[in-house]
């Protein structure tokens, strides 16, 4: 058993870490999430570059083929660092079903674009009353000449408002499992309703009106379509949890440096014991956190897909609430500047708000690790 | 990163498992279900004599002095299987304290009497550090050891000494120099419980047991080979020991078994007909216990394997002190909770191994109130919970 980063690994985090420090410093992620579009072409391309994007293609795909762990160590330091774009919906989940599925030309044309940082992708999935992993979607699919017809809607898509294509989940008419189609951004009857969200990346919900897409589109199918989609997604929420580990881990240093800086009474109010205790308890939940993470990481290729996401659920439940512990205080221990946005406190609040929804709640993996138990209860 | 246990660790689970299964006496085992926290000098000895002939009573000592020579990993396996089996845990003073102390830096004349003598379990050890003075604020203690000729005479108090009436010997932190700062003059010594003028007198504690004790040490005379190492050296002995046994304080084999125990108790009780695990909100709770027990396992097992991590190591210890303690009584908690109105019944420690089970009154049920009301100390001994905070904050934010 071995924790510790790789010679490789240790260059990722490190070229990873020079990204924030050099292209992305907090002033940078302020101007970018109070921007026009909550995203930067700049930095997406200088991502691209250093091959970010293609960590999770396949070599035989013309990929990087990295482990799972390559993933973990650079969306660990992004998230510290606060860096909103598409990495994990395009670099991670897209990639994954994209690679693991059908549709030769239109596949390989959007894995390479979405690899080379040509093209954002993004997933589709959560539907209005839905659960992430409760019942099929209600968004359709049903066979017409050469194409489908897709009709549904969904809701709070991540990014998509940037995306180029859409990879949308839907049941098939008379076939079992799930069914995702690519579907390109301007395509007729795919109407987008785009917002921001709160940590100023953006989202659309999107409605489906018979839109038309041709038959290559369908990238998975079936029950085997439902099982790749399902591997694909694990490894993308393993992406969010270790983003939301780096950031607590940023959360904590941010409180302990104003911690010791900022006086009152005539001292740094780090010399209060009430301040230090908190910061104890934050300390202990980074790193219980950090902990449960391992245990994902270590479960993410199993081929067994309720231990995966035993795993995952049980990392969902410890992180989710170690993650609202650590910046809620972290704003507490700033006082009134903790809910300015001048802040950096308050951008990791908001933007642990919105990763921790994206793969499903804490009631919701509560549940599931419940449900998932080896016990036979 | 790998995180797999190799090959050769399953086999090595296998064989702990197989052994101890084979060879932990029935009753042994009964009488750690029913009690998991005060050691039983009997029981316990017997079952370290038969871990002695298999030449695993003493794991982490090194191989000259009885140790096995296994890994971090697989001690933790050892364990793990041991706690799951029921053994009794091993009174960690004698093994884990006095041993490694006495083998680093004691005597050649110490290591030969006393090493053998733990090594087999022959005596139960007690720990005489904290005094009514002296309890998070352990520097301050008062009492003396003050050389005369070939002898320390020993005077002072000792408190919350567990199970002093049943120890052959106690090791204590004594002042030998009481003019020097306070940490300076401290030094360890080994008292024979049986020497005159020393007193101890049980504490009645909160589950009718009486395991704690004072300890009344008036004029007694302790041959001076009995301290170990150098005088005054006391505090750097017990830094070093911290150094060394970062993962104890986890509680990581007790928590497992015990949440284990929850899940079999909410299997048998039934409310209005429905089984206490099949209510969502005990689901809910004992997931949840669950979720943070896997969290803390992580965390030792990235102590065990040697992690390297920015921050600095005490931190890291005390946190598995912290999420340990806090889980243990949020599991016996949960016992609690569903054993319902049954968790009430007084059962006196003593008289545990001869409690009527009955149908209404399952083996499952027996002694568990008594571990939940000693549980509320697992955020007290070892440093408070407030102690260990503070400890986390100098130790990694350095205020």
């Amino acid at each position: 058993m071995d924790f510790n980063l790789s010679p490789e690994q240790q260059l990722l985090r490190d070229s990873a870490t020079r990204f924030v420090r050099e292209r992305h410093p907090f002033e940078t992620r302020r101007a970018i999430a109070n921007g026009a579009t909550g995203y930067s072409d700049g930095l997406w391309s200088a991502m691209a570059d250093l091959g970010w994007l293609m960590l999770n293609v396949p070599e035989d795909q013309g990929g990087l083929g990295a482990p799972m762990a390559d993933t973990v160590v650079l969306m660990h330091t992004l998230g510290k660092g606060l860096v909103a774009e598409p990495v994990i919906n395009t670099g991670v989940w897209a990639a994954c079903l994209l690679a693991g599925g059908e549709g030769g030309a239109v596949r390989r044309h959007w894995l390479d674009a979405s690899a080379s940082g040509a093209a954002r992708l993004a997933v589709a999935h959560r539907e209005n009353g839905r659960s992430w992993q409760g019942l099929p979607p209600a968004t359709r699919a049903r066979r017409d000449g050469d194409g489908y017809l897709l009709g549904g809607q969904k809701i709070a898509v991540c990014d998509a408002p940037v995306a180029d294509a859409l990879l949308i989940t839907a049941a098939e008419e008379g076939q079992p499992g799930l069914a995702v189609f690519l579907v390109e951004r301007n395509t007729p009857g795919l109407v987008r309703d785009d917002y921001r969200l709160v940590d100023g990346s953006a989202a659309s919900d999107l409605t489906l009106l018979d839109c038309r897409v041709p038959a290559a589109n369908r990238l998975l199918a079936g029950e085997e379509g439902a099982a790749t989609f399902a591997a694909a997604s694990d490894r993308a929420h393993l992406a969010v949890l270790a983003t939301l580990a780096g950031l607590m881990e940023g959360s904590l240093e941010l409180a302990a440096d104003y911690a010791r800086t900022r006086r009152q009474f005539g001292q740094p109010i780090a010399a209060f014991q009430a301040i230090q205790h908190l910061l104890a308890d934050m300390f202990v939940a980074c790193q219980e956190s950090q902990s449960i993470l391992f245990q994902a990481l270590a479960a993410i290729d199993s081929p067994d897909a309720a231990r995966r996401q035993r795993a995952l659920s049980a990392a969902a439940v410890v992180m989710g609430e170690g993650l609202r512990f650590v910046t809620e205080q972290g704003i507490q221990l700033h006082g009134g500047y903790g809910v300015t946005d001048e802040y950096a406190i308050s951008h990791c609040h908001r933007r642990g708000m919105v990763l921790a929804q994206w793969f499903g709640d804490g009631d919701e993996h509560l549940a599931r690790f419940s449900r998932l138990a080896p016990h036979g209860d | 990163m790998d995180f797999h246990f190799d090959a050769s660790l399953d086999e090595f689970r296998r064989e702990v498992r197989a052994f101890v299964a084979d060879n932990l006496p029935a009753h042994i085992a009964a009488r750690q279900r029913h009690k998991s926290f005060a050691p039983d000098d009997l029981h316990t000895a017997e079952w370290q004599a038969i871990l002695h002939r298999r030449g695993w009573s003493v794991p982490a000592w090194p191989v000259e002095h009885g140790g096995t020579g296994w890994s971090p990993l697989q001690q933790f396996v050892f364990s793990d299987e041991c706690a799951a089996l029921d053994a009794p845990v091993f009174p960690w003073g004698p093994r884990d304290m006095v041993g490694p102390i006495l083998y680093t830096f004691g005597s050649e004349a110490l290591k030969a009497r006393f090493l053998p003598m733990i090594r087999e379990g022959r005596h139960y050890w007690c720990q005489g550090f904290s005094e009514p003075g002296s309890g998070s604020d352990l520097a301050s203690l008062r009492t003396t050891a003050l050389r005369q000729g070939d002898r320390y005479i020993v005077n002072g108090q000792k408190i919350w000494t567990s199970g002093a009436a049943v120890a052959r010997f106690g090791f204590f932190l004594v002042k030998t120099d009481t003019r020097c700062k306070p940490q300076q003059g401290i030094s360890f010594l080994i008292i024979d419980m049986n020497s005159p003028g020393v007193t101890v007198r049980p504490i009645p504690q909160i589950d009718g047991d009486d395991h704690l004790c004072e300890v009344f040490l008036d004029n007694v005379e302790v041959p001076a080979e009995h301290l170990i190492g150098e005088e005054g050296k006391g505090w750097t002995y017990a830094k070093h020991l911290l150094d060394h046994e970062r993962t104890g304080s986890a509680y990581i084999f007790w928590n497992k078994r015990e949440l284990a125990k929850a899940r079999e108790i909410a299997r048998g009780e039934y409310r209005d007909g429905v089984a206490v695990i099949d209510s969502e909100p005990f689901r809910a709770r004992l997931a949840r216990a669950e979720a943070r027990l896997i969290a803390l396992e992580w965390s030792v097992l990235r102590i065990l394997a040697d992690e390297q991590s920015h921050w600095h190591p005490t931190a890291l210890a005390s946190c598995l002190k912290v999420r340990g303690a806090q889980l243990q009584q949020e599991i016996t908690a949960l016992q609690q909770e569903a054993m319902g109105v049954k968790a009430l019944r007084y059962m006196a420690p003593r008289d545990l191994a001869d409690f009527p089970v009955s149908a209404l009154w399952p083996d499952y049920l027996v002694g568990k109130t008594s571990v939940a009301l000693v549980a509320r100390a697992a955020t007290l001994y070892g440093g408070t919970l407030q102690i260990q905070r503070g400890i986390i904050a100098r130790a990694a934010f350095g205020i």
